[in-house]
């Protein structure tokens, strides 16, 4: 289904251009992305220099493409926290200074490849490139995470500075509910720093009135390895020595789940909880909320948390000491109403919130 | 009017009325079978605490929160006390009651005139609330919302609290405090520090001994631990009145599942341990002790490993006959399945135990078809003994009709055998009946079992009363004919009913009379979506053909599978200006629909979010 991601993955690495070989890259993250026949996430991605690629993924100062790396899981898979990611990778159009704001799903801008807002092609050739900028145009439902990367720093190509940003819509269109965030950027593929502060200190609405689900997708010293992604990091709610949370009247209740994702997944609050902790919480509460990377443990049998290698920073080891665990996933908290109401009073409509919890 | 009196069981009171008028709840069968009684008088939040203890007498004292977080006490004769000034600022939390010959003790923690842990003996009741004047009895141990009472038979009330005064001796924040209240005299013993911990759990004796138990959480240490009070400790000396601490089991983490009892001079302690890394290895587990705490004897119900407990309640009597139901689900490896209800059983005094087994009847079991039934919740079991030796009932909170009901087993040898089993009680048409997961329901008087269950006030789930179900053995039995009738006779007709109401549905959809369409609607989407709401979200969809293709019926479930051609003709997206259009097309479409009421209607899905609206 996906032969051109195949091919342009493999050719970047026969010739030595694959993901580890351009490490130095300027890029930018987007960790989060849903796509279905009602939900489609925009991006716009904002490039600050002619610092590109050419097709071949060619570092040169006057290339004109960016390179779109979408990391999905689709179909039945979409729900399953453990599903790998596959990579479906693209070389497409760009220009110095130019905003692309692209529609992943492909929903709106049905007949401009997915690019959105009258952009004018001139520069940025994208409509003379006859290419599709709907990554998942083709495999909804799905979620993944987004990477884009340029050549600056690339060497011949000289570096100069961040160049990537970005930000993300994910538009609910049959109700209106959106949501967005700020796309994290770095200077090359390493987006360890980037990790929300484990532990964050998170409020929980009554589960009763409100949805709560948080969106996690770990980080790595690689964020765009070839073909799959199948990092795996761990959820949890500790709030003092024990699994637990606070509830609204300062009491500690125990008896929390850890959850496990690969590559990213939604993970929902309440399945956070045993059903005693969650009967006793119908108000919500606040809780710490972890995340930490996973590796086997010594004989494969269990996933056991991780250290970033300081040596190595892309390769995580086990480590029995959760003070030495490191920070492993972006984590974004999405809280929206299944009813017209909040406290119970009446609303008129749909509310839908989303808070990115902040690196370190 | 600070002070009301209400007459419980008096039809005259806003429940009463309520149902007096509604010719639901006297149809048939059902209003010869049992009779539905409303306990209180006001409106409680779906998820508020309430609690009740039988004096010696055999009263019912009961207290409850109201939808504005006031404390209410109903006495055995039906006077409703508001036991905090009505339109104060919210403040109480927790509740515990202890009962004896003497009347009541109720205990909740509040911030009024000052934060501290509160104690009502009902001797001492006002006449109104601006003159009540409870006890403070929490001291500086800044007590949180977690406390029991229990009062022997010497007329001393045990008080376990825990609490979050920093500095104490165990080194941690939150520990567990003890003082008992000699009601003859009104003399309080002075607060003691037992143990650390944030679940204060206790079983106490006629006698006065008691045995209070923790999970004690210290750095990488957890455990469960014990410390046992002889009824023949003075208290009032600076020494502890405790004997040592006793450290009983291991356990890395465990749920609110936590419980004490007795069986004659044999105590117990059951919880839910969670274990290994991913903490899905969910053991029910207890310990028993013959030599008042100073050893014991570890157990665990292995059949329930995996199993996520969402409530425990239990019968215990001096004959050693135990009694524990719970509601739980394998969690091993998914967050999926539905909770079920289990019955175990002892009649050694715990020696030994029984499989953990289900209440609900299984249809085919072993075919290797799927259980019906787990398409279903199933939770919070309430169990008594009944009046006559053997005799015991067991009632739950179950689905299976898309609303909640309550339904019920009758056994007459200690729960070994069912006389009757999984009949389903009364359940007014359009009402949801549900149980809390504490606290135990269910209580016997004479030849009568009593249920206190909770009523939802609508579909929204959002609120509830509390109401009185009376049934004896011939009832049941009653009850469990009606049922059976009534299930074949609407076996028979479902299916062209269900097609008459499709074809309904799709009619209204293309004729774009979305306020038609919204009455096939399930009631909890209803409920939670006003029409008007409902209305300003449809049209962007225009519908011109339908036809039903096919239908499949489990239970009261059914997939419709309905052919529709429909097209959506341009809008411009306001945000952006984008013209957004979609030419007309053919598409199957799936629906669910569910049996509610006596008739189908379809659930409500929003699909980008996998939100349904209804709760089975």
């Amino acid at each position: 289904m996906f032969a051109k991601n195949t091919l342009a993955s493999a050719v970047a690495a026969a010739i030595g251009v694959s993901a580890v070989g351009i490490a130095q890259a300027d890029s930018v993250f987007f960790p989060y992305a849903a796509l279905s026949t009602t939900v489609t996430t925009i991006v716009s991605v904002i490039n600050t220099t002619s610092n590109n690629y050419d097709q071949s993924g060619i570092a040169s100062t006057t290339a004109n493409l960016l390179h779109y790396r979408f990391y999905y899981k689709s179909g039945a898979a979409a729900d399953d926290l453990l599903a790998p990611c596959e990579e479906y990778d693209e070389y497409l159009p760009t220009s110095k200074n130019d905003i692309q704001t692209i529609d992943l799903g492909g929903v709106f801008g049905a007949e401009t490849a997915g690019v959105l807002f009258n952009d004018p092609s001139i520069n940025n050739k994208w409509v003379a490139s006859g290419r599709d900028y709907a990554l998942g145009r083709s495999v909804l439902p799905a979620r993944g995470y987004l990477f884009v990367d340029n050549s600056d720093g690339v060497a011949p190509v000289a570096d100069s500075g961040q160049t990537l940003a970005g930000e993300a819509f994910i538009f609910e269109f049959g109700s209106g509910a959106a949501w967005g965030y700020q796309a994290h950027d770095s200077n090359d593929q390493n987006y360890i720093t980037k990790a929300s502060e484990s532990p964050s200190n998170v409020a929980i609405m009554p589960f009763t009135e409100v949805t709560t689900a948080f969106f996690v997708t770990p980080v790595d010293g690689e964020q765009a390895p070839d073909f799959q992604n199948n990092y795996r990091a761990r959820v949890e709610f500790v709030t003092s020595s024990r699994g637990d949370m606070f509830d609204r009247d300062e009491n500690l209740i125990s008896g929390t789940l850890p959850q496990d994702v690969v590559c990213v997944a939604r993970v929902n609050a309440a399945d956070m909880l045993s059903d005693g902790t969650l009967a006793r919480l119908g108000d919500g509460g606040w809780a710490k909320v972890h995340n930490y990377r996973v590796v086997p443990n010594a004989t494969a049998t269990a996933w056991v948390p991780a250290v970033f290698d300081a040596t190595n920073s892309a390769v995580p080891s086990a480590s029995a000491i959760r003070s030495d665990w490191d920070d492993g996933a972006v984590v974004i908290k999405l809280e929206y109403n299944a009813g017209a109401t909040i406290n119970g009073e009446a609303v008129g409509g749909t509310y839908n919130n989303a808070i990115m919890f902040a690196p370190e | 009017m600070n002070l009301k009196r209400f007459k419980s069981l008096v039809w005259g009171c806003a429940l009463g009325a309520l149902l007096a008028s509604n010719p639901l709840y006297a149809v048939g069968q059902e209003e010869k079978s049992a009779s539905f009684k409303p306990v209180t008088s006001a409106v409680m939040e779906a998820t508020g605490a309430w609690e009740y203890r039988l004096d010696t007498a055999g009263g019912r004292w009961l207290a409850y929160y109201d939808k504005n977080r006031l404390l209410r006490l109903l006495d055995p004769e039906g006077l409703e006390r508001l036991l905090v000034p009505e339109g104060r600022a919210q403040a109480p939390s927790g509740l515990a009651i202890a009962a004896s010959s003497k009347g009541a003790i109720a205990l909740w923690r509040d911030k009024h005139p000052a934060k501290g842990l509160y104690l009502l003996d009902t001797e001492s009741l006002a006449a109104d609330t601006a003159t009540i004047k409870p006890l403070e009895i929490g001291g500086d141990t800044e007590p949180l919302a977690r406390f029991l009472a229990d009062t022997d038979d010497s007329g001393r009330t045990h008080l376990l609290w825990y609490g979050e005064k920093s500095g104490q001796p165990t080194g941690e924040v939150h520990n567990l405090y003890y003082r008992n209240l000699n009601r003859a005299t009104q003399e309080l013993s002075p607060t003691e520090l037992v143990m650390a911990g944030i679940y204060p759990v206790m079983a106490t004796d006629a006698k006065g001994n008691l045995i209070a138990f923790s999970w004690r959480s210290s750095g990488e240490t957890k455990q469960i631990v014990s410390r046992f009070r002889s009824a023949e400790t003075a208290s009032g000396s600076s020494a502890s009145s405790f004997n040592d601490l006793v450290e009983i089991a291991e356990v890395p983490e465990v749920t609110p599942i936590f419980q004490a009892f007795h069986s004659g001079s044999r105590w117990f302690a059951v919880w839910l341990g969670q274990y290994g890394a991913d903490r899905r290895d969910f053991r029910l587990e207890g310990v028993r002790s013959d030599d008042n705490g100073r050893t014991w004897t570890r157990f665990s119900f292995d059949d329930l490993r995996g199993f996520d407990i969402s409530s425990l309640q239990l019968a215990a009597n001096d004959e050693g006959h135990i009694l524990i139901a719970v509601s739980g689900r394998d969690r091993r490896t998914n967050d999926k399945a539905k909770q079920d209800v289990y019955l175990i059983r002892s009649a050694d005094r715990g020696d030994s135990w029984s499989k953990a087994a289900p209440l609900r009847a299984r249809a085919d079991a072993g075919d290797g078809r799927e259980d019906p039934l787990a398409l279903f919740h199933a939770r919070n079991p309430s169990v008594a003994f009944g009046g006559k030796p053997g005799q015991v009932l067991v009632v739950w909170e179950d689905w299976r009709e898309i609303r909640s009901g309550l339904f019920a087993s009758l056994s007459n040898d200690y729960g070994q055998t069912w006389a009757l089993s999984d009949v389903p009680l009364p359940r007014p048409r359009g009402i949801n009946l549900g149980l809390r997961y504490e606290p135990n329901a269910v209580y016997a008087s004479g030849d009568t079992f009593h249920v206190i269950a909770e009523q939802y006030t609508d579909d929204s789930l959002e609120s509830k009363q509390l109401i009185q179900l009376d049934i004896g053995g011939e009832a049941l039995a009653d009850l469990a004919d009606a049922a059976k009738a009534r299930r074949s006779q609407e076996m028979e007709t479902r299916e062209d009913v269900l097609r008459k109401r499709a074809e309904e549905y799709w009619s209204a959809m293309t004729q774009a009379d979305f306020t038609k369409a919204y009455a096939y609607l399930d009631p909890f989407f209803r409920a939670r979506m006003p029409l008007n709401i409902y209305l300003s979200n449809m049209g962007k969809i225009k519908y011109s053909e339908a036809k039903v293709d096919s239908i499949k019926i489990k239970g009261p479930i059914a997939e419709v599978i309905t052919t529709i051609r429909a097209s959506v003709p341009e809008f411009k997206v306001p945000t952006t200006g984008e013209i957004v259009s979609q030419p007309e097309r053919e598409v199957p479409v799936t629906n669910r629909w569910l049996w509610l009421d006596g008739e189908w209607v379809s659930e409500f899905v929003i699909e980008s979010q996998d939100i349904v609206f209804t709760r089975y």
